[in-house]
């Protein structure tokens, strides 16, 4: 034993756990006096940046597009309003030129979409005294609703419909961050426009979901002087060295799993199931297991680079998976899985609710606002992000094979309602009742909803019930 | 006690139940940060309709008015009955 490990050892209980506990892989270095004095300098960000840009080439990212942003954003902080806008329109253009003159018509749509975003958002803090302005967010998701239906029911499927799915389609891209920009502005009129403009699917990427949540949030936690926009860079390189490890680990767990133990992939073994090719149970329950980690790797890994690349522009965002792991209840796993999404059906969906209702009903406000958040909202977001599904097959067919989903969606939405009314255990129970045995259970809780949290459409809910039965012996 | 001492109280009940001991004035950053999430809002909301019978506008709510203990304060200010 080495003389370190000897002297840990020896060190009472409690001062272990806690040592244990403050370990960190990659050390805080944004706590280091010394190093945030470097970071302040014109070497010191040359250095932050060409680190930050060696991790950003090792996962594949296009270093090429995103550092001179990045390097803009640092040298010219006062300009980053303006940094954000022009990267984020420069980048909308490069992916649409780039893919050739074929794209050129949804190019046209997004124009569509940006003009008609800014009356919007316009006519909502300027114009109160109207319907539009009053109820800008109903006008939005009215509309987008209204096309879906439109392009549905349309008798003539020629080239008009054809433009109506394509405009619906990118409008689907942009709603919620035009949503977002319309919450915000609701009270005040929009102030920066760079801001506002650059945070329609900014350049550090984004789903249909905003990471950050809107321009009012990146305002608020943007670096004020040199030495928050150097904290939050050092932490913005750290997070993306984490996801550099991650990605590594993952690569190592696929391999060693998929590729030497020959566990099948989830998809696999769901399918070999359905077409009654005998799989054992073991080998289920395994690839079940694996197919949730790998969807934390994936979901954390992704959501760091986004957030790394955002904090090296100088704004202070949350991670947006933060150690799923250690949650003890089933609602705060959805808030540290996915946190953005969650802030998003939060914002959209609960608060609406919750604020509507009458206070008499007490709790029971929060259990509803909770289905509509967790049930309705995450089901109309995922139903309407396929609009080429619904487009391809119609109205009729894609509610019938979106089953799966509801389902998920309405076991979820229960089982957060139910963790949210439940106190938390005593911590004098101890660690194993208090903190591991829950983890341990809400891990298993979202490992089996795992099978029913797809949007492939490629089964029906009764198969997918059937493997759950299978993993449990009852088929 | 005024307000903003309830307030205040109040929101270091929810940091120690989520083990965060740090210190916090009136006006830190509290959901911008990450010390306070969506649905500890949804129990400040509980907590300010129990104990100042104040009813937020969900047409007028934003994420800035409950960032702060501070914003929360003027947030029940500008949301008091007219008998209290």
């Amino acid at each position: 034993m080495s003389s370190e490990a000897t002297i840990l050892a020896r060190l009472p209980e409690s001062v272990r756990v806690e040592r244990l506990k403050s370990f960190r892989l990659i050390p805080r270095i944004e706590t280091y006096p010394a190093v945030v004095s470097l970071a302040q300098t014109v070497a010191g960000k040359l250095g932050l940046l060409t680190c930050f840009a060696l991790l950003l080439w090792q996962a594949g990212s296009s270093v090429g597009l995103v550092l001179p942003c990045l390097a803009a954003a640092t040298f010219f902080p006062k300009k980053r309003h303006l940094v954000v806008m022009l990267a984020t329109i420069g980048f909308t253009l490069a992916a649409f030129l780039m893919a050739g003159p074929g794209a050129y018509p949804t190019l046209v749509c997004v124009a569509i979409v940006f003009v008609l975003g800014s009356l919007l958002i316009w006519l909502a803090t300027r114009e109160q005294r109207n319907f539009v302005g009053r109820h800008a967010l109903l006008v939005l998701f009215g509309t987008f609703t209204g096309l879906i239906l439109l392009g549905c029911y349309l008798p003539a499927r020629g080239q008009s419909t054809a433009s109506l799915w394509m405009f619906t389609g990118v409008l689907g891209s942009y709603v919620w961050f035009i949503g977002y920009a319309l919450l915000d502005n609701e009270t005040k009129p929009a102030r920066e426009l760079g801001l506002e403009i650059g945070s329609l699917r900014p350049f550090w990427g984004s789903t249909a979901t905003p990471f950050p949540s809107g321009s009012a949030c990146l305002r608020q936690i943007e670096a004020k002087d040199a030495e928050a926009l150097a904290v939050t860079q050092l932490k913005g390189l750290k997070l993306l060295a984490w996801a550099t490890v991650l990605s590594l680990t993952e690569g190592g767990y696929n391999w060693f799993f998929h590729d030497y133990l020959r566990i099948p992939h989830f998809e696999k073994a769901l399918y070999l199931h359905s077409v009654h090719t005998p799989v054992p149970w073991h080998l289920c329950w395994a690839s079940l297991i694996l197919f949730y980690f790998h969807k934390l790797f994936t979901i954390s890994i992704w959501g760091h680079q986004v957030i790394a690349c955002c904090r090296m522009a100088g704004f202070a965002a949350l991670r947006n998976t933060y150690r799923p792991l250690s949650s003890t209840s089933v609602a705060e796993f959805f808030n540290r899985y996915y946190f953005y999404y969650k802030e998003l059906l939060v914002y959209f969906f609960f608060f609406p609710t919750f604020l509507r209702l009458p206070a008499r009903l007490g709790k029971l406000r929060v259990s509803v606002g909770i289905f509509m958040a967790a049930c309705v909202g995450n089901t109309y977001y995922h139903f309407t992000r396929e609009i080429g599904y619904i487009e391809e097959h119609g109205l009729g067919q894609s509610i019938v094979t979106f089953q799966v989903f509801f389902f998920y969606t309405v076991v979820l939405a229960v089982a957060i309602a139910i963790s949210r009314r439940r106190n938390r255990p005593d911590e004098s129970l101890g660690f194993f009742r208090c903190t591991l045995r829950p983890a341990i259970l809400v891990s298993m809780f979202y490992c089996l909803l795992s099978i029913f949290s797809t949007t492939d459409r490629n089964y029906p809910l009764s198969e997918h019930l059937r493997f759950l039965g299978h993993l449990f012996f009852l088929d | 006690m005024d307000h903003k001492a309830e307030i205040h109280a109040y929101v270091a009940e929810i940091l120690e139940q989520k083990d965060d001991k740090d210190p916090f004035t009136d006006s830190s950053s509290l959901l911008n940060t990450g010390r306070i999430d969506s649905m500890d809002v949804v129990d400040i909301f509980l907590f300010l309709e129990k104990k100042f019978g104040v009813r937020i506008d969900s047409g007028r709510f934003k994420k800035s008015q409950v960032d702060t203990v501070d914003a929360i304060a003027a947030l029940v200010s500008t949301n008091l009955p007219a008998n209290s």
